[in-house]
């Protein structure tokens, strides 16, 4: 592997001209050799402290100068459409805003509206309870292959890159897919009848108000968990393979068994690769998107001025209709707003959670 | 208390060869030098019964996605579910491109101009902000990185609105910048290529210095070529995220004809005209999905290669 930041020791070939006091304060060459050849005002080995020449601050403000320009054009791009954006969006959120003329200040008002906004929360528990079902599922499944596939199977490495293959096919495209395998002449139905099952109609949802768990939501759940569990799976098996081998060979000699083992070593070697999926995929499920607007949309519309979602909606999907539909830009992005709040509030949650687990860990052991 | 042994292999080539792993049963630990435990075959046979199960469900929508593209109009609407279509219908994806008046392929075009931008800016403007920030010094440095990486808890879907509206602004609504441009200045890519440009051995930037080149030259002529397997990695990211996207091109364009293909198969159906085969649509998706699982195989093993290829060195 590549060696890290190593300081540098006195190179064999260097120019005459170079003290070599400078070159050693600093442990190598440094940006500002490169501009100028120093010149030998170098002070003698036995003085300590480095007294520097007005040529070398001078080398340093040009040093400092080239990095800052190296940047500069990133932090232009980032300014306008990264941080830009976030400060801007905020702003909007407290607005009203139709997209055209100014936006015209309006407070608290459209966060007061969101708590009110029965729409806002229907999605809202729509979301979450998606959320709730794919990423339990979405850890297991993976963790699951990974360790049926890190066992030296014949054809192992073949049988990795299969199971990763539904991972690499777009959602739009996955989407269709689904819904044709789901619908009412569709395998799935099919496949039931032959066990007398009544087929159902799984890509329509029933009326939003009545029924959250309709047979859309249980598509979208197996949609997600389908697409997402070709990279969890990669990336536990990479985690299996950085849990050390002499734990198991000490386990084994204390006289574990499988099931022990897995417990108490299997399970606690990957806890980071746990709590990273856990957090990107449930920030990820809480974003559903693509597949709730291809398929869930119905006959979305707009009433009044609220956007009324036809069958399903998540909190995505009721902001992009809010704000690109009915172009309720000031509303849509209070939505967003509220929606990050929320997500941002959890994983504080979650980290604190880890930590008191972890602490209290140290404690006593 | 079950003992340890290492078997030697003299058994014959049962212990060693692709087979072992059903004779040699092991669990969990992939080293295939301890004793079974109790349950011996039934494990085994477990193990594939859900490695067949999961692959069942992994084909299954392939299988599907290549029988409804090949389905006949009256196969696609009858009661009852079609197997394997009697004729396969390959003329479907030939109706593709009629349908959508030959502008599939320029959805492709789009799709992958697009990744081009991006990845030509992740080499020459992100690049450099992270090798100044990996080996340059300069005032604020620090601080600046942090902004950086603050930005990445924001979920991208926020910042959509006000992205729409500055992207309007400019008069890029509608065009290929304005597809591009919210792609390019990523925190995230900054991050992996400064923690990349960390690691490469400081005596080979000294050494050019010494001889005579300035900042840029170090960055062209000696981090950027060593910094294959990380630039691999970022293309290929970025052409997958370039074909997946979705959600901002359908904000922000509204031509047919230059939008990527993620969007502009979603509208492949309304582009039918009565009366039509709607087995069209699911060839459409056939034939979004197979250039990218083709080019994803084939970047997968250019990237371990990569990837190898830098450990040596």
């Amino acid at each position: 592997m590549r060696r890290k930041n190593a300081k540098m020791d006195m190179p064999p070939s260097l120019p005459s001209t170079v003290p070599l006091l400078a070159i050693q304060q600093r442990g190598g060459a440094d940006i500002g050799d490169s501009v100028v050849p120093l010149p030998t005002t170098a002070t003698t080995r036995k003085d300590g402290r480095k007294q520097q020449s007005a040529q070398r601050k001078r080398h340093q403000r040009i040093a400092a100068l080239i990095g800052l320009l190296f940047v500069l054009p990133s932090v232009l791009g980032f300014l306008l459409y990264n941080l830009g954006p976030i400060l801007f969006g905020l702003y909007i959120s407290f607005t009203k805003y139709t997209g055209f003329g100014s936006p015209t200040w309006t407070g608290w008002y459209n966060y007061l509206f969101l708590l009110h906004d029965a729409d806002f929360w229907h999605a809202l528990l729509e979301t979450i309870l998606l959320a709730l079902f794919i990423v339990p599922l979405g850890i297991i499944v993976p963790l699951l292959l990974a360790l049926l596939l890190n066992e030296g199977l014949p054809l192992q490495g073949l049988l990795r890159v299969l199971f990763f293959l539904p991972s690499a096919v777009p959602w739009v495209a996955a989407a269709f897919v689904f819904q044709d395998l789901f619908n009412h002449y569709g395998l799935y139905n099919t496949v039931l009848g032959y066990f007398h099952i009544s087929p159902q109609d799984w890509t329509y949802a029933t009326s939003s108000s009545s029924n959250l768990l309709n047979p859309l939501f249980w598509l979208i759940v197996i949609l997600s968990v389908w697409k997402s569990y070709g990279l969890g799976m990669l990336i536990y098996l990479a985690g299996l393979q950085g849990i050390p081998k002499e734990r198991y060979e000490a386990a084994m000699i204390d006289g574990a068994g499988p099931w022990q083992r897995f417990r108490s070593i299997t399970l606690p070697g990957l806890a980071p690769v746990t709590f990273f999926v856990l957090i990107t995929s449930f920030i990820g499920a809480l974003q559903t998107f693509t597949p709730v607007y291809l398929l869930g949309q119905g006959a979305a519309q707009t009433v009044n001025g609220a956007v009324s979602g036809g069958g399903m909606q998540t909190v995505a999907v009721y902001a992009y209709n809010t704000a690109f539909q009915a172009g309720i830009y000031g509303y849509g992005s209070t939505i967003l707003w509220g929606l990050f709040v929320l997500m941002f509030a959890f994983t504080l949650v979650q980290f604190r959670i880890l930590q008191r687990g972890t602490r209290r860990k140290e404690a006593l052991g | 208390m079950s003992s340890v042994s290492v078997p030697s292999p003299a058994r014959g080539s049962g212990s060693r060869g692709p087979w072992a792993w059903l004779r040699n049963q092991e669990w969990l630990v992939g080293d295939q030098s301890y004793r079974p435990g109790r349950l011996r075959g039934a494990w085994r046979v477990l193990q594939v019964l859900a490695l067949l199960f999961f692959l069942l469900i992994s084909f299954l929508p392939f299988y599907d996605m290549v029988r409804s593209a090949l389905l006949s109009t009256d196969e696609y609407t009858a009661f009852h579910f079609v197997w394997w279509p009697h004729v396969s219908q390959w003329g479907n994806f030939q109706l593709v491109m009629t349908v959508t008046d030959g502008l599939f392929l320029r959805w492709w075009g789009n799709t992958i101009f697009v990744a081009i931008c991006i990845i030509a800016n992740t080499i020459l403007v992100n690049g450099l902000a992270a090798y100044a920030f990996a080996k340059l010094r300069f005032p604020g440095k620090e601080i600046l990185y942090f902004i950086f990486l603050a930005t990445l808890m924001v979920p991208s879907e926020s910042t959509y609105v006000p992205i729409f509206l500055i992207v309007r602004l400019f008069g890029w609504y509608d065009t290929y910048m304005g597809q591009v441009l919210p792609g390019l200045i990523s925190a995230f890519t900054i991050f992996l290529l400064r923690q990349f440009f960390e690691g490469l051995p400081r005596e080979l930037e000294d050494a050019a210095r010494i001889d005579g080149c300035r900042e840029m030259g170090v960055f062209w002529h000696i981090v950027i070529p060593l910094s294959r397997p990380i630039l691999v990695v970022v293309s290929v990211t970025s052409l997958i995220g370039a074909i997946e996207s979705f959600v901002w091109p359908l904000i922000v364009t509204q031509t047919q004809d230059i939008r990527p293909i993620g969007v502009a198969l979603a509208t492949l159906q309304s582009l039918i005209p009565p009366g039509g085969n709607p087995a069209v649509v699911m060839a459409g998706v056939l034939m979004m999905v197979l250039p990218t699982l083709i080019f994803l195989l084939f970047a997968q093993r250019a990237m371990v290669r990569g990837l190898a290829g830098s450990l040596v060195g």
